[in-house]
């Protein structure tokens, strides 16, 4: 009772603190609702919370089954390739030793070259030293001076009053058509020296390319192949040309010879008549 | 929580002052005023369809990106396992390549190491020996014995010196063009060795180094030929010769049937 009666005298006594301080209690809780920051929406137990946690784990089980399996699946598409090219297509070791294979075979037919071009000499007197110097010469500027080093060989042409018409012409003609040949032998040598030392630089290009720049070389090569055979129709031609002119120049020497035969006789028949 | 304790502090006062109704008149509007204009709190509805998009998204637009280009990828690789070198077709070309490798390669070279031997005489066989020895670095011994068995060039004036040069010159380039063919054939060999090495690394080649050898054998064909040109330009430069020959022999010829028509008909005149 007496304990009641206490409580309730303190109660009073509070209420007539708060009511004698009712103003600035008002306005600290005005001041308390203003100031004090507002609650966040989803902490512990509130269904935001547990929204954002749902949500959260749909997008991790998407990122894991969507784009992680597809990743999964592409990551061993790209293995797959990328072991393909590696162990069948371009298998680095064999690709190293096809290369140093190759440098060995360029080594061999570098030799060639010297083997080719080393000067052969062969003839003994001054002149014949001299035209074949010119014609071995493997060099095309020099072709101008081989009509000069041939009449002083082969003779001109007869003149008009100690041949006949068709032997000058056979003359001439077989004469140019042997000239030419000389001298075609000259540019088609220069022509081939050009391609072995082309050869040469190719098949170094060749053995310094990647898998994918060599066939740009073959390229290349194919296409001066196809010229090289286009020369050697042409040298094949020239040979044509004069086994063809040799041949009619032997025809036409028979018919002189027929010919004349049948003057010397007319003129000793005429003798004995 | 804390509106809770604001409202519970707004009734206490209410209650401790409610005879002054001024009091309670002004404190309850200056509460309601505040409450309203306090920002509302933030709300979850907004999160909701945010996540959806980003799992439709995910789900949908990046998901058949992938499956694209996942298809794509097995495309490309199907493409080149099954289709472009499929390693079945693989094994079977290095198969036929040793198949033809087994069957001519030793043969072919027993048929193109054949040297013929038809001459029976010392000299000649001696000729015939150095000629067909496919080493192009003997000319010497070569000329030596080519004048052993056609001679020289005479000297002890029986033969004009017209005639002298042009022998001279037809046995220097008949011996040139025989140290070509030696040359040439050399060259042969070597180009026929070079091709055994291509064919015998084609047996093991990858898709990958097979371009290497196509393209080493393009490059020896063209030594080959620019070899086979100079052969050419030598039998050519023969040829021509030999026209010439034929040609200044014609000359001679002519100045000769003159002189005899001449020395004829002075005869017959004079008798």
């Amino acid at each position: 009772m007496h304990l009641l009666t206490k409580s309730q005298a303190a109660v009073r006594a509070a209420a007539a603190w708060v009511r004698a301080h009712t103003y600035p209690a008002l306005a600290t809780t005005v001041m308390f609702a203003i100031l004090m920051p507002q609650q966040a929406v989803c902490q512990f137990g509130s269904p935001c919370c547990l929204q954002l946690s749902l949500g959260l784990v749909q997008i991790n089980s998407s990122l894991l089954n969507t784009i992680g399996e597809n990743l999964k699946q592409l990551n061993s598409v790209q293995s797959d390739i990328r072991n393909f090219e590696q162990d069948i297509l371009y298998p680095a070791a064999l690709i190293q030793q096809t290369r140093s294979l190759l440098g060995g075979l360029w080594t061999s037919m570098h030799n060639t070259q010297g083997l080719l071009n080393s000067p052969l000499h062969s003839a003994t007197l001054p002149n014949p030293s001299q035209m074949e110097t010119i014609l071995l010469s493997r060099d095309a500027t020099r072709v101008p001076v081989v009509g000069g080093q041939y009449q002083t060989l082969y003779g001109p042409t007869p003149d008009a009053n100690a041949a006949s018409s068709q032997d000058r012409n056979t003359i001439d003609l077989s004469d140019a058509v042997a000239q030419d040949a000389m001298k075609r032998s000259m540019v088609y040598d220069q022509m081939a020296d050009a391609e072995l030392q082309a050869a040469d630089q190719m098949q170094q290009a060749i053995n310094n390319a990647a898998p994918g720049t060599a066939p740009m070389i073959e390229a290349s090569a194919a296409a001066w192949l196809v010229k090289s055979q286009a020369y050697t129709q042409s040298a094949l031609a020239d040979l044509m040309r004069v086994q063809g002119v040799g041949l009619a120049n032997a025809g036409s020497t028979l018919k002189e010879h027929a010919a004349a035969g049948q003057a010397l006789q007319q003129q000793v028949s005429g003798v004995g008549h | 929580m804390m509106n809770f304790l604001i409202v519970l502090l707004a009734a206490v006062l209410f209650w401790v002052n409610r005879k002054d109704r001024k009091c309670l008149v002004w404190g309850a509007s200056v509460l309601v005023t505040v409450l309203l204009l306090r920002p509302p709190q933030a709300r979850g509805q907004g999160f909701l369809s945010g996540v959806t998009a980003v799992l439709q998204t995910i789900n949908t637009t990046l998901g058949n990106l992938l499956t694209i280009i996942n298809n794509i990828q097995n495309d490309v690789k199907s493409i080149q396992q099954a289709t472009v070198w499929p390693q079945t077709m693989i094994q079977q070309a290095h198969g036929y390549t040793t198949g033809w490798l087994n069957t001519y390669q030793h043969p072919m070279q027993l048929l193109a190491q054949y040297t013929p031997t038809s001459a029976t005489l010392t000299q000649a066989r001696a000729l015939e020996q150095v000629m067909t020895n496919r080493t192009g670095s003997d000319q010497p011994q070569l000329n030596a014995r080519y004048q052993q068995v056609f001679g020289g060039v005479p000297t002890d004036g029986r033969m004009s010196p017209a005639d002298q040069n042009l022998t001279d010159l037809d046995d220097a380039l008949t011996m040139d063009t025989l140290e070509q063919v030696k040359r040439g054939e050399q060259v042969m060999t070597t180009v026929r060795a070079v091709g055994d090495q291509l064919e015998t690394t084609s047996t093991s080649a990858a898709p990958g180094t097979a371009p290497y050898l196509t393209a080493t054998a393009l490059v020896t064909m063209l030594r080959s030929q620019a070899a086979s040109q100079k052969m050419l330009a030598a039998y050519l430069r023969l040829e021509g010769a030999h026209l010439a020959h034929r040609t200044s022999e014609l000359k001679g010829s002519i100045a000769a049937t003159q002189d005899l028509q001449q020395h004829v008909g002075h005869l017959l005149t004079t008798h």
